[in-house]
């Protein structure tokens, strides 16, 4: 059993404020949706759990399994089993993925580490991901199109395999056919490891793979309003504008109030 | 099979004033002139005459050195250069003619060096294609000339240089495209590396006299970016193995010539960490 709690957490990035007071916790076997308009700091909340130091952390705190991991290097939060994966994964020049990949999987085995095993999971999990063997010699997203970068992503979750997947739009870039592919695999993966997920998405397609039980709103840098599936529906019926005018002749918490009413 | 591929490439070896391995076939000609004093130039001169490909492997002391090469018409000659010269002065000249192709693919330590470098294209359709990867552990400056003498001519150079130790480099890269000489493709990138706190410098020219011409310039100086580094490390790579992984792949990209890859891997564990 595992958790990530985030409490209270105020973050800046020159001088403006992303996350206000933000607090969120996910256990291990948990499925939660974060939606929102553009801006209001969905992608910098899988950033900063995942430590990048491009951020400042004003104030809050995040655990894992009650252990302070606000002030953890990138590395040593991957160790502890969480795993991002991102909106727009970099391509890197010169890095063959089979040497990243490798690299990777060895740095979280260290001594246990076995090529063989290796290669022949790496194999089988691009074949399940209907990726391309020959992908693999070349260099890390180089020449990917937006879903193949995408389900080097999924691979590299596979390979890992952490308890706590943060997934930041991961369906945008995605025809039909792979964000099927992609939703299912996430969703085997997580029936299979119970691992916890915190899914950042615009769009109702991806949680048709992937079922939420839990769906938040964001806005303004905090969670105005949460709920269950249904939740989905009314923002695809009515739209984010509608709880933002809520939320403004309400107030947050009021809003939260209403969503159970509603 | 990769131990074939090496011992089947053509080569030349020259330590000193001494060619010390010689496997050319008859289509390449070359000459050897030893410097007979420190006032004296050094020189090698070679000429490919049919597509080959070649490995020049230069070590010396002498002061001065010069290196000529010519690529004759229609010929495709792909060059592996190894420099491996301390506290000289080198200068290379590449001359290309009509619908000549010319690789160099280049690999460097340099403790301390000065470097020129002049590449005519001058026949139509004769293209040069550059690439150095460079570790730069002294002071280093590279001086490079590029002159499309004739129409529809082209020119990649890409230097990728690694600045450690005591490493400072300057580099000077200028392209010259004269007016009427219609349809040239003039490329440069200059990215300098370095982790160290000297002071590295790039000097990115462009010619250019001619209106129907593409040319594209990129110059960096500094360290690997945040985003690659936050992207390795999420996947629990530390800092230390996220830098090595990035100066491999900077100082490996497009080099497929496996002795290369020997001496860069080679050279990457012999000063970093």
């Amino acid at each position: 059993m595992h958790t990530l709690e985030i409490m209270d957490l105020t973050v800046t990035v020159e001088g403006k404020t992303i996350l206000s007071n933000f607090s969120l916790t996910i256990n291990s076997g948990e499925i939660h949706a974060i939606m929102g308009p553009n801006g209001t700091g969905k992608s910098t909340l899988t950033k900063v759990i995942m430590g990048d130091d491009s951020y400042v952390i004003e104030n809050g705190k995040i655990l894992y399994d009650k252990k302070d991991i606000t002030k953890l290097p990138v590395d040593e939060r991957a160790h502890l089993g969480i795993f991002l994966g991102m909106q727009s994964p970099i391509a890197i020049e010169g890095v063959t993925n089979a040497d990243f990949l490798r690299t990777i999987v060895s740095s979280k085995e260290k001594t246990k580490f076995k090529l063989f095993p290796f290669i022949k999971e790496l194999e089988g999990t691009i074949e399940k991901l209907g990726m391309e063997q020959e992908m693999i010699n070349r260099g890390v997203n180089q020449g990917f199109s937006g879903g193949e970068r995408k389900k080097n992503e999924i691979l590299q979750m596979y390979l890992l395999k952490p308890s706590m997947v943060l997934l930041d739009e991961i369906d945008s870039g995605l025809d039909v056919d792979s964000l099927k592919i992609v939703g299912e695999n996430v969703t085997e993966y997580q029936k299979n490891s119970n691992c916890g997920v915190l899914l950042i998405t615009h769009y109702r397609r991806l949680l048709e793979y992937i079922k939420p039980e839990y769906v938040h709103i964001m806005m303004n840098g905090r969670i105005v309003k949460s709920g269950d599936f249904s939740l989905v529906d009314y923002i695809e019926k009515n739209g984010y504008e509608k709880i933002e005018k809520k939320k403004i002749e309400l107030g947050t918490c009021a809003v939260r109030e209403l969503t159970k009413n509603e | 099979m990769q131990l074939g591929n090496l011992l089947k490439m053509n080569r030349i070896k020259v330590i000193e004033n001494e060619i010390v391995e010689l496997k050319i076939p008859k289509k390449i000609s070359f000459s050897l002139k030893p410097s007979e004093n420190e006032f004296d130039i050094a020189s090698l001169e070679i000429c490919c005459s049919k597509d080959c490909d070649l490995e020049l492997d230069l070590t010396s002391n002498a002061k001065k050195i010069r290196i000529k090469i010519l690529v004759e018409k229609n010929v495709t000659f792909n060059l592996y250069l190894y420099q491996r010269l301390e506290n000289s002065k080198v200068q290379y000249n590449y001359d290309v003619l009509e619908n000549g192709i010319l690789h160099v693919f280049k690999f460097q330590k340099v403790p301390v060096g000065k470097e020129m470098m002049a590449v005519h294209l001058l026949g139509e359709n004769a293209q040069f294609d550059y690439q150095l990867k460079d570790m730069c552990i002294g002071k280093e400056t590279l001086d490079y000339y590029v002159y499309h003498d004739e129409k529809n001519t082209s020119s990649n150079i890409k230097n990728n240089i690694f600045s450690i130790k005591g490493g400072k480099s300057t580099i000077q890269v200028s392209t010259f495209v004269p007016k009427g000489k219609k349809g040239c493709v003039a490329n440069q990138s200059n990215r300098i590396i370095s982790l160290n706190e000297k002071k590295n410098e790039i000097r990115p020219n462009l010619y250019i006299d001619e209106y129907d011409v593409i040319a594209n310039h990129s110059a960096l100086i500094g360290k690997f970016s945040s985003e690659e580094m936050f992207y390795l490390q999420s996947r629990g790579i530390s800092k230390m193995e996220a830098t090595k992984l990035l100066l491999n792949g900077f100082l490996l990209s497009d080099i497929s010539n496996k002795r290369m890859q020997k001496e860069i891997i080679h050279a990457i564990k012999d000063e970093w960490r």
